[in-house]
């Protein structure tokens, strides 16, 4: 069914890589989550913090360094990885790097240049892999990862280009742990989504990249993918700086939107990676969302026990964590989740050990993201074709 | 400020339409308003969010009572800055460093997300919503592409576009766009050109208007 008023969207996915609390390598990674295992340990604070719980990642290059060096490094390292996954090299003249962060080092570090642009980041990864485009960039809080992911779908729908490289970064720092601390929305236990025990979120670092591409570009190299996103949508709660819409709706639209726009039906999905912060409204808004959108259908998981909240990286990574569920056919448990917050008890929440996933039907999946500043995205991924790369 | 009432792109078919726009200078002298009723929920914003917000009304007061777009409308929201809100997140990097402190709602309010969350939060925008966190000239095709695409298949059904940028120490300048999707009015002019018109008085140099909101 073509979206409404326009021409299907429609992505391959033919790279991926990232950066976790877990390692880099996707496999490796991927058995950890299924494996319950977690990224989240103890770090050290100058600084009084509600929790020194945070998720840090091994950053390529030399230990230590400044917030600003660590974002361009995971940048850099995961990107490549990403790019070579897919087989591209970093200066084809027809890719366009799609960049998201949330704070990234600015919070921190700003610039050392005056009136440098905040896209400075990424203009310097950009340079550092030798792109021929000049990156764009995108910041929407914690949907950064979604929203770049989602522009790179509409860019390559459009014709505007065949290949992308979308994603998002963040690191863990100082000024993010002590705003979160003051906030209330760090925890003072440990992350536990959609727990009745939940009380607040964990810090991560990380990053993840997706390779876009058309089907057509796809196809005459030859090359195989890890999965589509055929769909994608935003909207706006108009509800508070940090707080989501107690009531979900404009989530619940975002969902419905995304699925509108890939020609899918609610039924049709299999798995969910929500947000999962493991605040208490946070939690509480996305359930009553995913429960009005999707009803009690799919499978629902969440990866912030185990990645830590990667922020501007975080859309991304789950989008990732969708793919390869959609792939193994298996769905990893909440790490920390015992006993759902009633709030939350109509969601088919994956706890203890991890699910399969329904292999009779089409292989369909969503990633959510809710955001300060209200920004909710959700991302349709899709299996990858199995009798080859069919047309746009 | 003035009233840009509707110009057109492309084919006699459906396209995208420039309802109105409108613009807004903040500098310390003479700051650009913030909103009382919505104060109570934003109790800091960076003073380029304000800008934005304040150019967003100005270009929704320009399309006229029978063309605004009112709450229930889907709404969505770009802005496109490249110093977005560098002013608060500098001032908070210097306290973390100097006392290990931070305030929380400048933390909340600093966020570059903010600069299209705080114009949602204060017209009640629900529409995709996004922030271009690069230099107007170079976000402006994205923009463009985003805007039209909503627009296209009835994502949304207006989407304001704002561009802001610092243009001296504590001046910040914006200007905004509201689109819509239809048939243009026979005589219109034809084409619209985003980056133009993101851009005009915008990145120009010389003088700034004198007053809080002016076009």
């Amino acid at each position: 069914m073509p979206r409404e008023g326009g021409a299907r969207q429609r992505a391959l996915v033919t790279g991926l890589a990232w950066t976790t609390a877990l390692g880099t390598d996707p496999a490796s990674v991927w058995d950890r989550l299924l494996a319950g295992q977690t990224g989240i340990r103890e770090v050290h604070s100058d600084h009084p913090l509600r929790s020194l719980l945070a998720a840090p990642v091994a950053a390529p290059g030399p230990d230590g360094g400044t917030p600003r060096q660590r974002q361009h490094r995971i940048t850099v390292d995961t990107a490549a990885r990403a790019l070579a996954d897919a087989g591209v090299p970093a200066d084809a003249p027809g890719l366009r790097l799609i960049l998201g962060t949330s704070l990234g080092p600015h919070f921190d570090e700003p610039s050392p240049v005056e009136d440098a642009p905040l896209s400075d980041w990424a203009d310097d990864a950009a340079r550092a892999l030798g792109a021929v485009n000049p990156p764009w960039s995108v910041t929407t809080a914690c949907s950064s990862g979604s929203d770049a992911v989602l522009l790179g779908l509409e860019l390559i729908a459009s014709g505007g280009a065949e290949l992308c490289l979308c994603g998002g970064v963040d690191v863990l720092t100082p000024a993010k742990r002590l705003g979160h601390s003051v906030l209330g929305t760090m925890t003072s236990t440990s992350l536990r989504a959609f727990d009745q025990e939940h009380d607040g979120t964990v810090l991560g670092e990380g990053s993840g990249f997706l390779v876009l591409e058309s089907a057509r570009s796809a196809r005459a190299r030859g090359v195989r993918a890890h999965g589509v996103v055929s769909g994608a949508a935003s909207t706006n709660d108009a509800s508070g700086l940090t707080a989501p819409d107690p009531g979900g709706a404009t989530a619940a639209a975002a969902v419905q939107q995304a699925l509108r726009a890939s020609g899918r039906r609610p039924e049709d999905v299999l798995v969910v990676n929500a947000h999962g912060s493991g605040t208490v409204r946070n939690d509480e808004a996305e359930a009553l969302a995913l429960t009005r959108a999707l009803g009690d259908g799919p499978l629902v998981f969440a990866t912030k026990g185990a990645f830590g909240h990667t922020l501007g990286a975080t859309g991304a990574i789950e989008a990732i964590t969708v793919l390869l569920a959609l792939r193994s056919g298996l769905v990893p448990a909440v790490v920390g989740l015992r006993k759902p917050a009633a709030d939350c008890a109509r969601l088919r929440l994956v706890a203890d050990r991890p699910a399969p996933l329904d292999r009779t039907r089409p292989a369909v999946g969503l990633s959510l993201t809710l955001a300060f500043g209200g920004f909710n995205t959700c991302l349709v991924l899709e299996e990858a074709p199995h009798d080859g790369i069919d047309s746009d | 400020m003035t009233a840009s009432t509707a110009t057109e792109t492309e084919t006699a078919t459906e396209t995208v339409l420039l309802i109105g726009s409108g613009s807004a200078t903040d500098t310390p002298s003479v700051p650009v308003l913030r909103p009382i009723p919505v104060a109570a929920r934003v109790q800091y914003a960076d003073p380029a969010s304000w800008t934005v917000a304040a150019a967003v009304e100005n270009a929704l007061a320009a399309c006229g009572p029978d063309r605004r777009p009112t709450a229930d409308d889907r709404i969505g929201m770009i802005t496109v800055s490249g110093s977005g809100t560098l002013e608060t997140m500098r001032s908070q990097a210097e306290r973390v460093a100097a006392q290990g402190k931070i305030s929380p709602i400048r933390f909340a309010g600093g966020n570059p997300a903010a600069m299209a969350g705080v114009p949602c939060l204060v017209f009640g925008f629900h529409g995709p919503s996004l922030v271009l966190s690069m230099p107007v000239a170079a976000g402006a095709e994205p923009a463009d592409l985003l805007a039209s695409t909503w627009l296209r298949t009835k994502r949304a059904r207006f989407v304001v576009v704002a561009a802001h940028q610092a243009v001296a120490a504590d001046t910040h300048r914006a200007r905004a766009l509201v689109l819509g999707y239809g048939v243009p009015a026979p005589g219109a002019d034809r084409a619209i050109d985003l980056p133009d018109l993101l851009t005009s008085g915008l990145l120009t140099s010389g003088s700034l208007p004198q007053g809080p909101a002016s076009e």
